[in-house]
């Protein structure tokens, strides 16, 4: 019991309140360094055999 | 005047207005499956958090493709992408990556790049494959020449066996290569 | 007259002798292509080419000091940064990058651009298509001659 309680108060003292917001800076560094790799992922691309052409026959376009 | 490309070198390329604005950067490059024809490419927003757009530019709005932009006269030039190509198509038959296999059935290796032609009209010419047993072994890349008709599936690529008397190692060689091959297999029609 | 040359030369009012500030910029139009204005050090405001009466080897001179409450649409589109000529990548229409813009020749007389000098070399006026945000986009050389 003792024992308990005396660690329970030095962790209180030990998780200060600027450790909070180191968290939230690296969480948000993960997150976007995150999204940068997906996006550079999302953006590179191969080359692809298109087996059914869509012929231009849109009205719109004039070719 | 023509100009040999490897794919690879096209895609990430900005592609860029005749008024000097970079509008987007290409993702993919299409080609018809059967005819090796380039259709046009689709396209990648610019900047690290840009993603995939749904616009995608036709080959026929190409103005200029050198080695350091596509060129198009504006952003008129770029259509839907569902008017280009139908969109189950994309994502299921990237080429690189597929196994080229000869006519007799003997595997080449994995293909890990295509030869561009780029000319008024562009053509696929060939492919870079990783050289396999049947090809020497050795860690080197080689090209090989395709006939003017391809055979493409989700999982193979298909080439004459005779394409093996023209393939070669760089880029400099290989239009002569293609146009021998394509000779010799009129030739023999 | 190059615009390494040009630059930091006061800007000088006929009709009461007093300095307006010193040229630290130039506002192109390439479709013409065409010194448009001049950019004052110091300040947001433009003098527009027409306005000026000479481009001497000591002073630019204009005829008044007064500084019109509303820029001419296109020049003020043009005056923007992303326009600028000087450092931008040079992209021909072919899709190949010749180093970057360093210095531009132009007539003082009229404003019009000669020529556009490159970290590559030198090239025609006339060859100017359009600048952007990304490149300077000129004529390619062989399209040029025929």
């Amino acid at each position: 019991m003792t024992s308990e309680c005396s660690m329970n108060r030095l962790e209180d003292r030990t998780v200060d309140w600027w450790m909070w917001i180191l968290v939230i800076i690296a969480v948000i560094v993960i997150a976007v360094a995150l999204v940068l790799v997906v996006q550079s992922r999302r953006r590179s691309g191969g080359v692809i055999a298109v087996s059914d052409i869509k012929k231009p026959s849109d009205p719109g376009s004039q070719s | 005047m023509s100009l040999l490309i490897r794919a690879s070198a096209l895609t990430k390329k900005p592609v860029v207005t005749l008024d000097g604005e970079d509008i987007a950067q290409v993702k993919d490059v299409l080609y018809e499956g059967s005819g090796g024809s380039v259709i046009g490419f689709t396209l990648s927003g610019r900047g690290l958090f840009a993603g995939p757009k749904n616009v995608a530019l036709p080959w026929s709005e190409v103005v200029g493709c050198g080695r350091d932009a596509v060129m198009i006269a504006s952003d008129q030039a770029l259509q839907e992408q569902q008017d280009l190509v139908a969109s189950h198509d994309i994502g299921e038959r990237n080429v690189l990556g597929a196994r080229l296999v000869t006519d007799t059935g003997v595997d080449l290796g994995a293909v890990v790049d295509v030869i561009v032609e780029a000319a008024d009209v562009a053509d696929v010419v060939g492919y870079e494959v990783e050289a396999s047993a049947a090809l020497g072994g050795d860690a080197r890349n080689v090209l090989i020449p395709l006939p003017d008709a391809l055979s493409v599936s989700g999982e193979a690529l298909m080439v004459p066996a005779a394409a093996l008397d023209f393939v070669s190692d760089d880029l400099a060689g290989f239009g002569a290569a293609v146009d021998d091959f394509r000779a010799s297999l009129r030739g023999e029609n | 007259m190059l615009f390494s040359e040009a630059l930091r030369r006061p800007v000088m009012s006929i009709s009461s002798a007093t300095s307006l500030g010193a040229v630290d910029g130039f506002v192109v139009d390439v479709k013409r292509p065409q010194v448009v204005a001049l950019r004052l050090a110091g300040s947001d405001q433009v003098i527009e080419w027409d306005r000026i009466e000479s481009f001497g080897p000591d002073a630019v001179t204009v005829a008044d000091d007064e500084v019109p409450a509303e820029q001419k649409g296109r020049v003020q589109a043009l005056a923007d940064a992303r326009f600028a000529l000087l450092n931008k990548r040079v992209l021909d229409d072919r899709g190949d990058e010749s180093g970057t813009v360093h210095d531009v020749d132009f007539d003082p007389e009229s404003g019009r651009v000669t020529s556009v000098i490159t970290s590559t070399g030198s090239l025609d006026g006339d060859r100017l298509i359009g600048c952007g945000p990304y490149a300077v986009v000129v004529r390619a050389a062989d399209a040029a001659n025929s």
